[in-house]
């Protein structure tokens, strides 16, 4: 059990810093999240033969901020993880072996969530599009500060273990390379991201309510006793994990006073690291190997950054889930906002029927059928798609959606734009028998080429000129004269 | 220095530096009101 412990810890640190790259595919968790889920009831059932080290002034703060957590309707309930990732990490660390080991991981987690940061801001992997405002955003949480908060912490503790000379060799060289890596993805962040979003980092404590406030005095006073912990270990020991942890700690609290970061585990697993190396150690175990942990944590995130599925809606990089929690908050505008950011990033056919879907709930009917239009009609992609391209089903729910927006509009204000987007969609027979269904009013007597090559025109597809020619004159220009404000849009 | 002392010492090195942080905090959001 103990063995099973430290492979779930191991999993735990090394994950965690790569934010949103860390979604087990098809299961909607992080592997970070399934650790802990893994490790608590072992962890519990442990607890006689371990006897619970963690102080008294730790564990109140934390079990505050858990109670804050899951009572006050302002704060995500997310944050109640955080204290319990604290203890866990906490308890289950039972040798020093075990903890410098979940540093170095989590030192090189911190690289490989920096080279994923850095990717992600260029350009070259899907990012989390924390930011309405059409840059790319930053690219391991939805939250620029939590990135920075986390390389703040990260950096200066994988510089420092990375000068250790009782590391191996190749362990300090992977963690100096990850430590140059996590400077530039913080500076990346703190003169891209921040500077480009003012509106998101203008959250001031001040206009914070008061549960809010109190949970944050209570982390904040918790890191102060872990950093006053670390000190007197630092003075009074010499403990050569003191100086790395003292630093990381104290520069991922300062950050997180000044930017208030949405909260994020591998904070919390930092300080529950730091908490542990001050308090004694009474089992030795031999060190694992490093590069065993590494390899099903890369493969993993190899699989992340090719595929999203649907399935995964926690994920902050599947817009296909956001676009369906804000809408069941009615928050259009938001989401046409976020739609509208991503087509110019990513414009693909998913996106595309997303936004067709939002101009259908405004009422821009000529919108949402060239929207649709330019979805059906785009070709695949070698390169991969964001999310899975729509299937039938969608398009056919879309253009449901469609009828029942139009056949509410009086005949006048309809227009042909469901007839386009079934056209838009293959269903050409079904668009001309709408057509000829509506084409009931007299109208004024049209040449019927000139018609047909119009209304085929506007329908998108002018192969369809030779079968309007063949209907009644009556008709076409019954048709005629519904296409009359088709291509305003243009 | 003996455990009553370095609980002592403990205490008064967190309170130092949670009001650092306070002030930290303060400091710099006051300043982000100010920038606008």
């Amino acid at each position: 059990m103990k063995k099973t412990q430290e492979v779930l810890l191991y999993l735990l640190v090394l994950g965690a810093p790569l934010g949103a790259y860390q979604y087990l595919p098809y299961f909607n968790v992080t592997l970070s999240e399934m650790a802990l889920g893994l490790l608590l009831p072992l962890v519990i059932v442990s607890l006689p033969q371990n006897k619970p080290l963690l102080p008294f002034e730790l564990w109140w703060p934390a079990a505050l901020i858990m109670a804050l957590a899951l009572c006050l309707p302002a704060v995500p309930s997310s944050v109640a993880l955080w204290p319990i990732a604290f203890i866990l990490v906490f308890l289950a660390l039972r040798t020093r072996e075990s903890l410098e080991t979940c540093l170095l991981l989590a030192a090189i987690g911190g690289g490989l969530g920096a080279i994923l940061s850095i990717s992600a801001q260029l350009g070259w992997v899907y990012s989390t599009d924390a930011t309405v405002l059409g840059l790319p955003a930053a690219g391991l949480y939805g939250d620029a500060r939590a990135e920075a908060v986390q390389f703040l912490g990260l950096a200066p503790l994988a510089a420092i273990l990375s000068m250790k000379r009782a590391s191996a060799l190749s362990a300090r060289i992977v963690v100096g390379v990850s430590a140059a890596l996590m400077l530039v993805a913080l500076a990346l962040v703190l003169f891209r991201q921040l500077q480009a979003e003012p509106a998101r980092i203008a959250q001031s404590i001040l206009r914070l309510d008061a549960g809010s406030i109190a949970m944050l005095a209570l982390l904040f006073w918790c890191c102060s006793r872990i950093l006053a912990k670390l000190l007197l270990l630092q003075q009074q020991e010499r403990d050569p994990l003191a100086a790395p942890l003292f630093v990381a700690s104290a520069a991922a609290m300062a950050g997180a006073v000044v930017l208030l970061p949405a909260p994020q585990l591998s904070f919390a697993l930092l300080l529950a690291m730091a908490a542990r190396a001050c308090a004694p150690f009474r089992e030795t175990r031999q060190a694992p190997h490093l590069a065993l942990w590494i390899t099903p944590a890369a493969l993993l995130l190899a699989i992340n950054l090719c595929i999203i599925p649907l399935a995964n809606t926690r994920d902050p990089r599947n817009y296909e889930a956001l676009g369906e929690r804000l809408l069941s908050s009615s928050h259009i505008e938001k989401l046409d906002q976020r739609l509208n950011a991503l087509a110019r990033h990513i414009p693909e056919a998913r996106v595309r029927l997303w936004q067709a879907r939002t101009a259908l709930l405004r009422g821009e009917q000529e919108m949402a059928a060239d929207a649709f239009t330019d979805a059906a009609q785009q070709p695949v992609r070698l390169r991969p798609s964001r999310l899975p391209a729509p299937d039938a089903k969608d398009y056919t729910a879309l253009l449901d959606r469609f009828r029942d927006m139009v056949s509410g509009l009086p005949e006048q204000q309809r227009g042909i734009s469901y007839e386009r987007a079934l056209v838009a969609a293959g269903e050409t027979s079904s668009a001309l028998a709408s057509l000829r269904f509506r084409a009931t009013d007299p109208a004024q007597p049209v040449d019927p080429e000139r018609a047909a090559r119009e209304i085929a025109a506007c329908l998108g597809d002018r192969a369809i000129a030779e079968t309007l020619l063949t209907w009644p004159e009556s008709d076409l220009a019954a048709i005629y004269a519904l296409t009359d404000n088709c291509g305003e849009g243009d | 220095m003996n455990i009553l002392q370095r609980m002592k010492w403990e205490r008064r090195l967190a309170l130092a530096f949670f009001f650092v942080a306070l002030l930290l905090a303060a400091l710099a959001h006051i300043a982000q009101g100010a920038g606008g």
